[in-house]
Formats: structure tokens, C-alpha cells, sequence
């Protein structure tokens, strides 16, 4: 045959999106009596500069080797060029807690939960190996990608914007403008966490179809319900791809009464559910929590429609981003505070629009249509009738803080979100009534139309 | 002595996405990328094509330990099955085993294409200078992910 090439020593931090589950690795481990055993392997994790992590799910035979000969052999391949590369490695230890454990199983969860499949994929643990060499195979371009780093005046550029922001909209502005100039992700949305800790709300989002305001995830569900509820970021480089391998285990291995479960629970018979903001093609997704005073804010999450979108630099930058979000956002709460002013004169309009209030959940109907529930329902409500009964159309956030009749003694927390979002959700719902600022925690209802107001039993 | 079945041939013979493992005699593991595993008539051994280039340490592991195993996974369901067996020989491919490797590197272009995957990442997997390795066939396993991996096929 012909000779080789002299194969390169690379180091692994030089080629991250090996690492991202892209491309299928393999790995071959050798049992005891000497026999290789070869198989696909779904992702390769990269723990530091000199380790890396295998999953530990359904390897039996990779397990047991790896426990009487701890060498194996690893191959990565980066997807934007297709070279392999060559992993020596030697197992080290099995972990089942800690950052990299955790960090694993949330990803494997997360992507479950997407597909409504949970408890099918339980992570035993994960091998942590330290890489003894790493070549590229003969046959390749050696030299590397240009790495694409977030220059780091950037990032502090964007850090002195979150501090300078007074108020929660522009808070979120800032968040958003972030993902899309300076880090060059345009599809970007914030959700909140509401007061009982169990929802996420979506508050602003840039760059899909529909805005999404209103929509609702339930915080341990879904893909961005399980990353909200570990607190643990999740990075996925593509989704159609891991979706695929679930389907596949789960076709073949599952008995019958493991069928996938129905997707996101049914809206209640009273409102119907605000579609999320997301790609109609998304490959690549970057769920990442916002965390402040040990407490989940929300989350911040990107997506793409290219693969391997998201680099492991920039969820370490996300991260930075989101966290100051959280704690920009928990002083903004605590700072509220409004002087109260007058009322209003109310309009003419030609034609008079039901609006339907269901109490159970705080859902309201405008012309038999879903607007919004919850909160947000709550103060539209709250708002209308006052409107309709005192004429007022002028309003403080200060006394709506301090109402009673909305019902939730933890309001004060999240008004202005909830605002936000109330206004938002008119905007894209109807055309005569709106919410529009009038000055610092105040805020004029304008209604074109004459209403008629209906509580459901 | 293991006979490969009809079903088992099949699946071997369309899989696509194939990888090879061996061992030195001092137990250390080495990879190779495949393609065109093909299964000979008598059901009992198979060859599997890799790139002369990239297969210095698979030669020479086979030459050690004469050990080898073969993974073969459809690109598109992960369906996949591992063969183990003892190395036989290796020869330069022929003129019509090269049309047959074309063929199955092909057909893996469009499977993985399909999920994915750039087209022009792919083709710079494999190269034109190929070598045929020839083994018997002594134990085969399923290998598709999940809980039954590993089973004996």
C-alpha cells in the first residue's frame, strides 16, 4: 500500500464542534480476552482541555470492557469539514452527580421531554476519560477552522447596556438586540417564570413569525421546561438529528405500552394555547436559565436553522448575558414605585365588542376569541371594568400593585411584565383596544370601541 | 461456526455508515472508517473496504491479534448490528469490488444527506486508494441504541 502522512497532534479545544453531537463518534474498546467491540456513540462531551465524557446508557459490552482495559479509542468528526479526528483515551472514573453529569442528563432529558418521551433514556452515569493523544486522520486539510470567538469588548459592551437599562422593556430590548447584534443570533425570546414557580410566560421575543407573547411552558416540561427546572443550560446542535436517535430507541427497544406520550397538555376548555415563537425548521437551540438571588428568573432561549449554530463559547456567554438579565431584572421589581394621577375621558367607537371574563382561570374572551388568562387576564379585566364603570382610562402600575381583586398577593413581583405582555398580546389581537405608556408607572387604556362586559358563571 | 441468514445479509449489505475495530496484542483499540461490507457466499465470512491510506494500525493490529469487529448502522433509523470475527487477509480492491464500494459510498451520501449531514463535508471521508479486508465471522450482535444492544443476533 502507500505510506503515510504524518498524522498532526491537535488539541481538543481547538476543535469544539467535535464535541456538539453534530456527527455520530465511535468507539472501540477491547474485552478481556482481547476481542475489539465497536459501536456508534452519540456524542463525545469535552470536559476540559485534556478529558472528555461517553455517556453511559446502553453500552453494556463498552462498559465492561472498559472496566477490565480501560484504553479505548474515539473518533470525532467536525461537521463543517468532515475531518476525523482520533482519540486515544483512558477511562478515569464513572460520575453520577456533578456539573458534567448534570450538564449530560439534562441534555438527554431535555430533548426527551421535546418529543414527550420521559423516563426512556435514564443516564447511569457518565465515564470520564482522559485523552492521551488526539490525531487527525491522514487525507485531511490539517490546519484548523478559524475559531470564532466573542471578543470579550463586546461582551462587556453589552454588560454596561444591561446596566444602564431603567425599566423591564427595555431591559428585554436590550437582551434581544444582544443576541441579535453582538452575538449574531437573531431569533431570540424571554420567558419569565410567573409567581407560583410553575410556568414560564413568553415576555418579548425578535425574529419569528408571530411574537409568541403569552405563550406558556410549564416549567419541568418540554425542552425548555426541563432546562428551566435543572437550571441547567442546554445546547443542541441538531435537533432533527437526536430526535431521530430517540425515535429509534424508542421504536425498538420500547414495549408496547411505552408509546409517546401526547405533546403539550390540552388548553383548558376556556382559553387555547399561544403557539411558542420558534422556527418552522429549527436545527440548532440554546435553552439558557436566567438565575438570580438562587432563584430562576426565566430563561433566555436562541435558535437556528443551521446546524451547529450554538458554540460551546457562546452558551458560556449566554450564560453571563442571561444572569445579569436575572439580576437587572430582579433590582427593576424591587425598584418600582409610581406617583398615582388622574382619570380619563372614555371614546366613541361604532360597534361594541363583547368581552368575556371566565373566572377560573382569569381567561378573556374579546368577540368569542381567546386573548390571554392568567395574570394578565386578571388585570385586563380589572382594567376594563374599571373603565367601563369609572370612565377611567388613565392608570398607575402603584394601584394596581396594591388591588386586591386581581388576587395574587405576589403581583408586585411581575406587574410589569405582565403588562408588557398584556399589551403586547392587544397589539397582535385587536385593533381598538391598546396599553400604551404615559410615563414613569403609568399607563393609558385606549379603547375605540364601546364594550360590553360579561362575567362567566 | 457462524452463518449469517438472509435477513442479516440484507441489513449488512444496505447499512451504510460502517466502522471498523481492532486491537494490538497489548489490548489498545484502534478505529477505522468502512464501507461496502459484503457478506461472501458462504455465509460464514465478509469483506469490508477501508482506505489504504488511513489503515497502517488496522493492518498491523490484524496482523498482531487478528482480531476484528464491524459496525454497520443505517444512517436514517440508527438500526444497527455489530459482526465479530478473526481477520482472514487484505488485498488491494479490485476493479469491481471499487464499482461496489462506489456504490454503497454513494448511497450513504444520500441516506446521511437526508439527515443532514453536509454533503461536502462527507465526501472528504473516504479516499480512492482502497483496500479489501477479508474475515470470518464468528459472532454478530444487534447494536441498535437502547436497552436490547448488545443481543445476540
Amino acid at each position: 500500500m502507500t505510506s503515510v502522512q504524518p498524522s498532526l497532534d491537535v488539541r481538543i479545544e481547538d476543535i469544539p464542534t467535535c464535541f456538539d453531537g453534530a456527527i455520530p463518534s465511535a468507539i472501540c474498546t477491547v474485552a478481556e480476552d482481547g476481542t475489539p467491540n465497536v459501536t456508534y456513540l452519540s456524542i463525545v462531551h469535552r470536559v476540559d482541555d485534556t478529558h472528555v465524557a461517553l455517556s453511559r446508557q446502553f453500552f453494556k459490552k463498552t462498559d465492561h470492557n472498559i472496566e477490565v482495559n480501560p484504553r479505548a479509542q474515539v473518533s470525532v468528526t467536525e461537521p463543517e469539514t468532515g475531518r476525523i479526528f482520533l482519540l486515544d483515551v483512558v477511562y478515569v472514573r464513572t460520575e453520577t452527580e456533578g456539573p458534567t453529569f448534570e450538564r449530560m442528563r439534562t441534555r438527554l432529558d431535555a430533548v426527551a421531554a421535546h418529543e414527550g418521551m420521559a423516563n426512556v433514556f435514564r443516564l447511569k452515569g457518565t465515564d470520564v476519560c482522559r485523552v492521551e493523544a488526539c490525531q487527525l486522520l491522514p487525507g485531511f486539510e490539517p490546519n484548523s477552522l478559524p475559531r470564532r470567538d466573542i471578543a470579550i469588548e463586546r461582551v462587556e459592551a453589552v454588560s454596561r447596556r444591561l446596566t444602564d437599562v431603567g425599566e423591564m422593556e427595555e431591559l428585554f430590548g436590550a437582551m434581544l438586540d444582544a443576541c441579535a447584534e453582538l452575538l449574531g443570533y437573531p431569533h431570540a425570546a424571554v420567558m419569565l417564570a410567573d409567581e407560583t414557580g410553575e410556568h414560564l410566560y413568553t415576555v418579548a421575543s425578535t425574529g419569528f413569525e408571530a411574537s409568541g407573547a403569552g405563550s406558556e411552558v410549564r416549567i419541568g416540561e418540554g425542552l425548555i421546561g426541563v432546562a428551566a427546572g435543572r437550571r441547567q443550560s442546554v445546547r443542541v446542535a441538531d435537533l432533527g438529528r437526536e430526535i431521530s436517535y430517540s425515535h429509534a430507541i424508542l421504536d425498538v427497544n420500547a414495549p408496547d405500552d411505552t408509546a409517546v406520550e401526547d405533546g403539550p397538555p390540552a388548553p383548558s376548555p376556556t382559553s387555547e394555547a399561544i403557539a411558542l415563537p420558534w422556527l418552522p425548521r429549527v436545527r440548532s437551540l440554546l435553552v439558557t436559565p436566567m438565575l438570580a438571588y438562587h432563584k430562576l428568573v426565566g430563561v433566555l432561549y436562541l435558535q437556528s436553522e443551521e446546524p451547529g449554530a450554538f458554540l460551546s463559547n457562546d452558551e458560556c456567554v449566554v450564560g453571563i448575558l442571561a444572569n445579569q438579565a436575572a439580576m437587572a431584572l430582579a433590582t427593576l421589581r424591587q425598584a418600582q414605585a409610581a406617583p398615582e394621577d388622574a382619570g380619563d375621558a372614555a371614546r366613541e367607537a361604532p360597534e361594541a365588542v363583547v368581552v368575556r371574563h371566565y373566572p377560573e382561570d382569569d381567561s378573556v374572551f374579546l368577540d368569542g376569541e381567546y386573548l390571554i388568562k392568567g395574570v394578565a387576564g386578571s388585570i385586563l379585566w380589572r382594567l376594563l371594568q374599571q373603565y367601563q364603570e369609572q370612565g377611567r382610562s388613565d392608570f398607575t402600575n402603584r394601584e394596581l400593585r396594591l388591588d386586591q381583586s386581581i388576587g395574587l398577593p405576589d403581583i408586585k413581583d411581575n406587574l410589569e411584565a405582565r403588562l408588557i405582555l398584556l399589551r403586547k398580546r392587544l397589539e397582535e389581537r385587536c385593533t381598538y383596544l391598546r396599553i400604551e405608556r404615559s410615563g414613569r408607572g403609568r399607563f393609558h387604556l385606549h379603547v375605540d370601541r364601546p364594550l360590553v362586559l360579561e362575567q362567566a358563571p | 461456526m457462524y452463518r449469517i441468514d438472509d435477513r442479516l445479509k440484507e441489513f449488512c449489505e444496505s447499512a451504510l455508515a460502517t466502522v471498523v475495530g481492532t486491537t494490538d496484542a497489548a489490548g489498545k483499540p484502534a478505529i477505522i472508517y468502512g464501507s461496502g461490507l459484503r457478506i461472501r457466499d458462504d455465509r460464514s465470512s465478509a469483506d469490508v473496504f477501508v482506505d489504504s491510506l488511513r489503515a497502517d494500525q488496522t493492518l498491523a493490529n490484524l496482523g498482531s491479534s487478528g482480531r476484528i469487529a464491524v459496525t454497520f448502522a443505517n444512517p436514517v433509523s440508527y438500526r444497527s448490528a455489530q459482526l465479530k470475527g478473526h481477520f482472514l487477509e487484505a488485498a488491494p480492491a479490485t476493479v469491481e469490488e471499487m464499482a461496489w464500494v462506489r456504490a454503497s459510498r454513494d448511497a450513504f451520501l444520500v441516506a446521511a444527506t437526508l439527515v443532514g449531514e453536509s454533503p461536502q463535508a462527507l465526501r472528504s471521508r473516504w479516499q480512492d486508494d482502497v483496500i479489501r479486508l477479508a474475515f470470518v465471522v464468528e459472532q454478530a450482535f444487534d447494536q441498535t441504541p437502547g436497552p436490547g444492544a448488545g443481543t445476540p443476533l
